[in-house]
């Protein structure tokens, strides 16, 4: 599981770890065009791994894709009916899990204020509440913009 | 608004971006946040802040920079009480790297690799989960080969001793 490689890089010191692979990759006929970005990941209560992530786009005009894992990431399958696509979400603990939409999804016609949408979980995923929203204002002038990447914890 | 996070000395809102937050037992909350910023040579670099809260995020200590390169930021707390931080590389070799904290956050051991193949910077975004063994499994975009789109690549990996 474990290949350390130690090397010097401009007196840098750098070790490898681990066995890098694919998880989807770019099918130059079926994804012409696609790009697969912004991966989140989160392994449920229960075990099940769950992956959603950005393709055709960034954040503008992405569409939201979720697989799930039953077996630690050895394969996956497609997931469309995760109602969270595209979401960060966190078990909290036990079968509790919070799901936060990205803001970037639920933005209002007044500028710079956005919804953020939360769901939550009591059964360790397999059910979520009905989408609440939070009202946020955000400064979005960046200049590296990314979305914006909402993070929920237990406080 | 909860509460926000003072701004390092000589730095601007423009340049904190994509936050991660974990929180550790005792009930602090450790941030880490996205910093790009243009440098005087007019190039772009990609570090991370740090931050913490022991109120619940109702006030956080002043965002640090940390002393090493990479970013977006995922932190995970293993259940051996390392706080894991992944993020992607964006300059030569390009990759995706981890740090480890053994002490909550106070020190990290940096630049792990966990691979350093990819074509060009357009890459980053892990996200690592604990796997039921104790190893960890790290996903993040990343272009398989030259001139491809983005896929979705993957590291398994276990904490190193």
């Amino acid at each position: 599981m474990i290949t350390l490689t130690h090397e010097h890089n401009n007196r840098q010191f750098i070790a490898r770890i681990g066995e890098p692979f694919t998880v989807l990759t770019f099918d130059p006929e079926r994804d012409a065009g696609w790009c697969r970005l912004h991966p989140h990941l989160e392994r449920l209560p229960g075990g099940r791994l769950i992956l959603t992530a950005n393709i055709h786009g960034d954040i503008e005009g992405a569409e939201l894709l979720s697989y799930a894992s039953d077996d630690e990431g050895q394969t996956w399958y497609s997931y469309p009916e995760w109602p969270n696509a595209g979401w960060s979400y966190n078990v909290l603990d036990g079968q509790r899990c919070l799901a936060v939409s990205n803001g970037g999804f639920y933005e209002t016609s007044e500028t710079g204020v956005y919804h953020w949408g939360i769901r939550r979980s009591d059964d360790g995923g397999l059910t979520w509440s009905p989408i609440e929203t939070v009202h946020v204002e955000l400064d979005l002038q960046m200049d590296d913009p990314g979305g914006a990447e909402p993070v929920a914890a237990d406080v | 608004m909860l509460g926000t996070v003072p701004l390092h000395p000589g730095t601007e809102t423009i340049h904190y971006h994509e936050p991660h937050v974990v929180e550790l037992p005792s009930g602090r909350l450790v941030g880490m946040i996205r910093f790009s910023w243009t440098d005087g040579d007019g190039l772009k670099q990609r570090s991370m802040l740090q931050t913490v809260s022991d109120d619940g995020g109702r006030t956080w200590a002043p965002a640090r920079p940390l002393s090493f390169l990479g970013c977006p930021p995922h932190l995970l707390r293993h259940s051996s009480g390392v706080l894991v931080l992944t993020y992607g590389y964006r300059l030569e070799p390009y990759g995706q790297r981890v740090a480890f904290s053994r002490d909550d956050g106070a020190t990290w051991e940096h630049d792990w690799v966990l691979r350093d193949d990819g074509p060009d910077g357009d890459l980053g975004y892990p996200a690592t989960v604990e796997l039921g063994d104790g190893s960890l499994f790290s996903v993040y975009y990343q272009k398989a080969a030259v001139g491809e789109q983005c896929s979705l690549l993957g590291s398994r990996w276990v904490l190193p001793a």
